[in-house]
């Protein structure tokens, strides 16, 4: 039925899709190591119990020892007529001897009554004593009596924690168990949880029924979710161990890739967020950006005015040059004008002036003044020559063409005159003119120079949308998703599950059916006569069928639930000793229920029925604490029980 | 070309001896009608007619010292007919005033027997020179304006000079004429400067007392 090794390498390889090495590289990661053996029943069982110290406080304070030796297989009872007489403190005594840390249940001055405690026990055959004094700290050592009665002492220790270690130590390799690791979700969201491992301290829970009965196995709370790989490997289902680990490994990938997601989400939400906000803010930037005049366009304007400026200056200038120039010509046509009227008046008067005198004759020499004689004024008349002093006379001809050209000369002079003002007061007009537009230009470059004033507003937006835009980019870049060469770690994981989930069914089917099956009979054996059916289930839950109807372990009552109970472990330690496959050491101790809870009558029934069980499974050892009553001490020899009547104590 | 002839400085002198002169009734000379005493005075009268400002100059002070309207119209009358660019007939200034030979324009109405020469003679040099205007100088003149319009503005203005000059003697005259600062101003031998537009100034400035 063992499955080789290297198949199981291979089915996983197959199933995932890698190479073998790549399945072996992942396994030897997460410490999953093949478990295809399985459990082979050894057997514990106590020989002698004995303590010692001393009690303060109580009404039998003082000294005390108690020893139980001579003990084997069979029923064993502790049995007092009345409550708190010690009954469950020898358990719990046992329980931490085995465990080697004592249970919340030992009470806290019961633990300091005690100085020194011994617990002998058989391993197959093989007797292994523990003891351990308390004074000053916690010392003592695990032995092992050899059939000479040579002793080999073991361990030894001096602190609880390696008591602790080297107990659990000790009966993991005795009973070939591995620790358990499971999986615990931290309840916080952002926390992936973590990984517990449950080891001996856990395991020993299945050879002590307390009076809690929540669980069928064990006494871990259902919520630490290892119930069913304890019953399992009680069962001694192979590959149990390797299936803990594999499923634990793939819980915590997932969890963590789960986390990652969520943490990836997480930023990617954010991301959007803060991208969306930087956009928003930028759009906003660049909105009042392009409402401000684009300090380019101003510039180009400036520049144009500057330059419209000078050339307007330049005409101004042109224009007062031009008038000094015409105002200058027009000074001088003005004198040329008045001097050709001027000389024209004089030639006008001057020919008025002649002709009056050419009318009269002279009469007398203006140089001696004696009369002009008749012949020569004759010969004037002739010759055109002067009476007087015998020169030509000019005639009235040449003076009227000289009157002519005089006038011509006035009106030139007058046209040049009106020419030269139209032109200075055309000049005065444009200078008027070229005053205004550079009075136009300089207005308006004070204007856009004041516009200029925004340019440290553009400045700080232009800075701030490159910021942004840096931070946009920054937002938006997406990190790389981290352990790349991971990816293929959980389908891998996946498929170590499945494999090996598959090996462990098909093993355990088979002992849950013969299990459940036997534990039907116990149960009747206990005195559940209406129990006709019952169906444990790979995930140590309990379906039955009671009185013809469906129920569950959950639905039943604590009385009926104790013998479930019970009934389980025979029923696991009978199938395995039938099978030689399981891990249960055979040794059961249940403490004594409370009267509120447990009927007198179902633990009457119960003893009886242990008592037939204990014949049917020879080596099974099997104490009982409980109330005295006839029933009981019916059913266990008064030399098997230890006994405290009248309201005495056990010790 | 010399526009300047003597025919027009012998009319411009012929006025100013009848406007100047003073009546005359001798028997020893029964064609004589009226005299003009003194170079000096007849070369004043001139100064003014070729000098129409200085003249208007006058007649604002005139008008200042009497307020009588009628000098501040005939001066206004020099400008508004813009006479100091047009009638101006620049002289040479010589020692004691304005000066110009005369003799040619006198030797034109002397040789037609429209005006004498005579005068006042120590051994060695003339004391004082008077003008005496003919009947047929007096004549003549009235022909003038008749035959020739044009030269009625001698005669007017001859009239105008006579009224400021009053009885005033060529010295006064010529002191008179010396006061105008610009006048004194010029240069010995210089041309007797245009004072057109400061009296076009003050012309200006008078006109609204006038005109109130």
């Amino acid at each position: 039925m063992v499955k080789p090794h290297g198949d199981w390498l291979e089915a996983i390889a197959a199933r995932a899709k890698v190479g073998i090495a790549r399945v072996e590289a992942v396994l030897a990661t997460h410490g999953i190591v093949p478990a295809p053996v399985p459990g082979t029943p050894r057997r514990l069982m106590l020989l002698e119990i004995s303590f010692s110290g001393v009690k303060d406080g109580v009404i039998d304070g003082g000294p005390f020892e108690f020893q139980w030796t001579g003990l084997g297989p069979g029923l064993w009872g502790m049995l007092t007529d009345q409550n708190l007489r010690g009954k469950t403190s020898i358990l719990e005594v046992v329980r931490w001897l085995i465990r080697g840390r004592p249970s919340s249940n030992l009470q806290d001055d019961v633990r300091r009554w005690i100085h020194k405690a011994r617990l002998r026990f058989s391993l197959d055959a093989i007797a292994h004593e523990v003891s351990l004094e308390t004074k000053d700290g916690i010392k003592g050592n695990l032995i092992c009596l050899g059939p000479d009665a040579s002793v080999a002492v073991l361990a030894s220790f001096a602190t609880e924690r390696e008591f602790e270690a080297i107990m659990a130590d000790f009966f993991l390799r005795a009973f070939n168990m591995d620790m358990l690791t499971t999986w615990r979700d931290s309840g916080e969201s952002e926390e992936s949880g973590q990984a517990v491992t449950h080891g001996w301290a856990s395991f020993s829970g299945a050879m002590f029924i307390g009076t809690s009965y929540e669980v069928l196995l064990g006494d871990l709370p259902v919520a630490a979710g290892v119930n069913p790989r304890l019953m399992q490997m009680y069962l001694g289902v192979p590959w149990v161990s390797t299936l803990a680990v594999a499923k634990t490994a793939q819980q915590s990938v997932q969890k963590t890739a789960e986390f990652k997601m969520r943490r990836s989400r997480h930023a990617a939400t954010a991301r959007e967020a803060r991208t969306a906000q930087i956009t928003d803010q930028l759009q906003a930037r660049r909105h009042e950006l392009s409402r401000l005049p684009s300090d380019r366009h101003l510039r180009e304007q400036l520049s144009s005015l500057t330059k419209d400026y000078a050339e307007m200056k330049r005409r101004e200038q042109a224009f007062q040059q031009r008038i000094e120039r015409d105002f200058s010509a027009r000074t001088q046509v003005e004198a040329a004008y008045q001097e050709n009227r001027r000389d024209l008046q004089a030639h006008l008067d001057s020919m008025a002036a002649g002709a009056v005198f050419r009318m009269l004759d002279p009469t007398y020499c203006p140089r001696c003044d004696h009369s002009i004689s008749e012949s020569r004024k004759k010969q004037e008349k002739a010759t055109h020559a002067c009476a007087v002093c015998g020169e030509s006379i000019a005639t009235s001809e040449d003076a009227e063409v000289l009157r002519a050209e005089l006038e011509e000369r006035v009106k030139a002079s007058k046209t040049a005159y009106d020419k030269a003002t139209i032109s200075l007061q055309a000049a005065e007009h444009a200078l008027i003119e070229a005053q205004n537009a550079v009075a136009a230009i300089q207005d308006e470059l004070e204007e856009t120079t004041s516009r200029l004033g925004t340019f440290s507003r553009r400045q700080e937006l232009l800075t701030a949308i490159a910021t942004l835009e840096g931070r946009l980019e920054e937002a938006t870049f997406e990190a790389a998703p981290e352990d790349e060469v991971e990816a293929d770690e959980l389908p891998i994981l996946n498929a170590i599950v499945d494999e090996t989930d598959a090996l462990v069914k098909e093993h355990r089917e088979d002992l849950l059916k013969d299990v459940s099956s036997r534990l039907v009979e116990f149960a009747r054996r206990f005195g559940m006569h209406s129990l006709s059916g019952a169906s444990l289930k790979g995930n140590a839950t309990l379906s039955l069928t009671k009185g013809g109807g469906a129920t569950s372990y959950s639905k039943v009552t604590d009385g009926e639930k104790l013998r479930l109970k019970v009934a389980t472990v025979l029923a696991m330690i009978e199938v395995a000793e039938k099978r030689k496959v399981g891990r249960h050491p055979g040794l059961l101790m249940i403490d004594s229920p409370g009267a509120q809870e447990v009927s007198p009558d179902d633990l009457d029934q119960l003893v009886a029925g242990l008592e037939s069980v204990s014949a049917t499974i020879p080596h099974i050892q099997v104490f009982v604490s409980s109330r005295t009553s006839a029933a009981i001490t019916e059913h266990i020899l008064a030399e098997r029980r230890r006994e405290a009547l009248h309201g005495g104590f056990l010790w | 070309m010399n526009l300047r002839t003597p025919h027009r400085d012998a009319i411009r002198l012929l006025f100013s001896i009848r406007a100047g002169g003073e009546p005359v009734a001798d028997n020893a000379m029964p064609d004589v009608v009226s005299v003009f005493r003194g170079e000096m005075r007849l070369l004043a009268f001139d100064f003014w007619i070729r000098n129409p400002d200085y003249l208007a100059a006058e007649l604002l002070d005139l008008f200042d010292a009497t307020g009588d309207a009628t000098w501040y119209a005939a001066a206004k009358s020099i400008f508004d007919d813009e006479e100091p660019d047009i009638r101006r007939v620049p002289m040479i200034r010589y020692l004691f005033g304005a000066y110009e030979r005369l003799d040619d324009a006198l030797s034109l109405l002397r040789s037609r027997d429209l005006i004498r020469i005579t005068g006042l003679k120590t051994k060695s040099k003339v004391q004082e020179t008077d003008f005496l205007l003919t009947g047929k100088g007096m004549q003549l003149s009235k022909l003038c304006v008749t035959a020739a319009p044009i030269l009625m503005w001698y005669a007017d203005r001859a009239e105008l000079v006579a009224k400021v000059a009053g009885d005033r003697g060529g010295t006064a005259l010529k002191d008179r004429q010396y006061e105008r600062a610009s006048y004194a101003e010029t240069k010995l031998g210089g041309i007797i400067p245009p004072i057109g537009p400061q009296v076009r100034l003050r012309l200006d400035e008078l006109e609204e007392r006038v005109g109130s």
